[in-house]
């Protein structure tokens, strides 16, 4: 081994931390390297030096104060109830906290079901309209209207179409039944502008109602929502209809 | 009975003349025995038994008086709390060992938030109004003695310091060292190593500023 090696090893060599083998190579080299060997030495004296750090002599009050506060220490532990206590403490309470709990869940439960409800109310509805462009003003949406398939219904919107919050919560506007005369086409249904004004709309689809029906408008809250009923001027108008229900 | 009270009588007056708790293992056994049952004297008489050892570790890791104490009552309170856990199969030495050095650990991070350790150049740096030639003269003193190895502990990581201060100053075995701390020797061993090498570098440098040959 040569002296870095041997530098390594000498501060666990001076302990006797070091495998017998290697400790005699330690040996070994030791009796011909003169600057080893002082390395050696002055390891040694810090050593020494270090083990000269011994604790002062306590004395017997500082012992007698410390086993008095061990004891006072141990005994608040024990006179400290357990977490199981506490707990058996706390359901003292538990009626009353597992009835204010209930109540709370009932009325966060109801609160949420009755917003939700109200929101689905609104978005879900059902949109039947006379299908002749000719009389009804095309929109600008109504092309897409078309391409919806010419069904009778629809289901809207998306969500990306849903009406705004301050929109949903607008009181709907009251039922307007109106006996219109239509002319032709009694029976067809067109799609309306979403966005028509309701006056319009009445007007223009008035002109095409036919005479023995009866046309019944409702506007949602929605601005752009509004549900057309058309029925035989004989049968009795219903008197509210919102879109789950025609749904 | 009586006679097992004038056994640990005798133990601890020889513990208070700082000799071995070794030779008390067989009533050690009893009493841990009867402090689990709930027996508080007990467990009085194994604090009394060793008390002194656990101050001293405690002093040696933390180099001070005050937070030793504090130390020393933090690893009582902890061995009545787990008594019920000790195996009396292990040593009840290393177990108590084991929970002063977490405890010590646990202060000592404490300390390290409230005031940074020193890094060893930093206390280099300090060296010098410690090696001035006045202070030279008052580190013969064993207190100012104590304090510049104090210091030079303190520049140690934690784990070299717990490592040097169970194999060099409470003379444990490497081997029980690595049991205690958790690691094993071979780590040990390079912790002790690199300890005691800037434990020397830390002195020779002390020695080199003095610009004497007083023997710190």
């Amino acid at each position: 081994m040569n002296c870095t090696q041997i530098e390594n090893l000498i501060p666990l060599y001076i302990e006797g931390d070091v495998e017998p083998g290697r400790a005699e190579a330690v040996r070994t080299h030791l009796q011909s390297c003169r600057r080893c060997s002082l390395l050696v030495a002055e390891y040694e004296e810090s050593q020494g030096w270090l083990r000269s750090y011994t604790p002062p002599d306590f004395s017997d009050a500082l012992f007698d104060d410390l086993r008095d506060s061990v004891r006072r220490e141990i005994a608040r532990e024990s006179q400290r109830p357990s977490l199981f206590q506490r707990l058996g403490l706390a359901w003292r309470w538990g009626p009353v906290l597992t009835a204010s709990v209930a109540l709370l869940l009932i009325c966060g439960g109801l609160a949420i079901y009755l917003r939700v409800g109200k929101g689905k109310d609104d978005s879900k509805f059902v949109v039947i309209t006379p299908p002749n462009p000719k009389v009804s003003p095309s929109p600008p949406n109504a092309e897409e209207n078309n391409q919806a398939g010419g069904s009778q219904q629809r289901v809207l919107p998306r969500p990306q179409d849903r009406p705004d919050k301050a929109a949903r919560r607008r009181p709907p506007v009251a039922i307007q039944p109106k006996a219109e005369q239509l002319a032709e086409q009694p029976r067809t249904i067109q799609p309306e502008a979403a966005t028509q004004p309701e006056v319009e709309g009445t007007t223009a689809a008035g002109a095409a109602t036919a005479p023995d029906m009866l046309r019944i408008e409702i506007q949602t809250s929605a601005p752009n929502i509004r549900i057309i009923w058309l029925a035989p001027k004989e049968a009795k108008a219903p008197s509210s209809r919102t879109g789950a229900d025609a749904e | 009975m009586p006679g097992e009270v004038a056994e640990i009588a005798l133990m601890t007056d020889k513990l208070r003349r700082g000799e071995g708790a070794a030779e008390s293992s067989p009533p050690l056994a009893r009493l841990i025995e009867r402090a689990r049952a709930g027996d508080a004297t007990a467990f009085d008489q194994i604090l009394m038994l060793h008390q002194r050892r656990v101050m001293a570790t405690a002093w040696r890791l933390l180099g001070n008086e005050d937070e030793a104490r504090d130390a020393a009552q933090e690893v009582f309170l902890r061995v009545y709390k787990h008594l019920n856990k000790y195996d009396p199969a292990q040593d009840f030495g290393g177990w108590l060992y084991r929970i002063t050095v977490n405890v010590c650990r646990d202060l000592g991070r404490k300390r390290g938030r409230r005031e940074q350790v020193l890094s060893f150049e930093e206390e280099s740096e300090r060296m010098g109004e410690l090696a001035s030639p006045e202070n030279i003269e008052a580190a013969a003193i064993r207190s100012q003695q104590q304090a510049i190895i104090a210091r030079a502990l303190a520049t140690l990581s934690e784990k070299e310091r717990a490592a040097i201060v169970l194999r060099d100053l409470e003379g444990l075995a490497t081997e029980e060292v690595a049991r205690l701390l958790g690691s094993s020797q071979t780590t040990v061993r390079s912790q002790i190593s690199s300890a005691r090498a800037k434990i020397k570098l830390y002195r020779d440098r002390f020695l080199k500023r003095g610009r004497s040959g007083i023997t710190p």
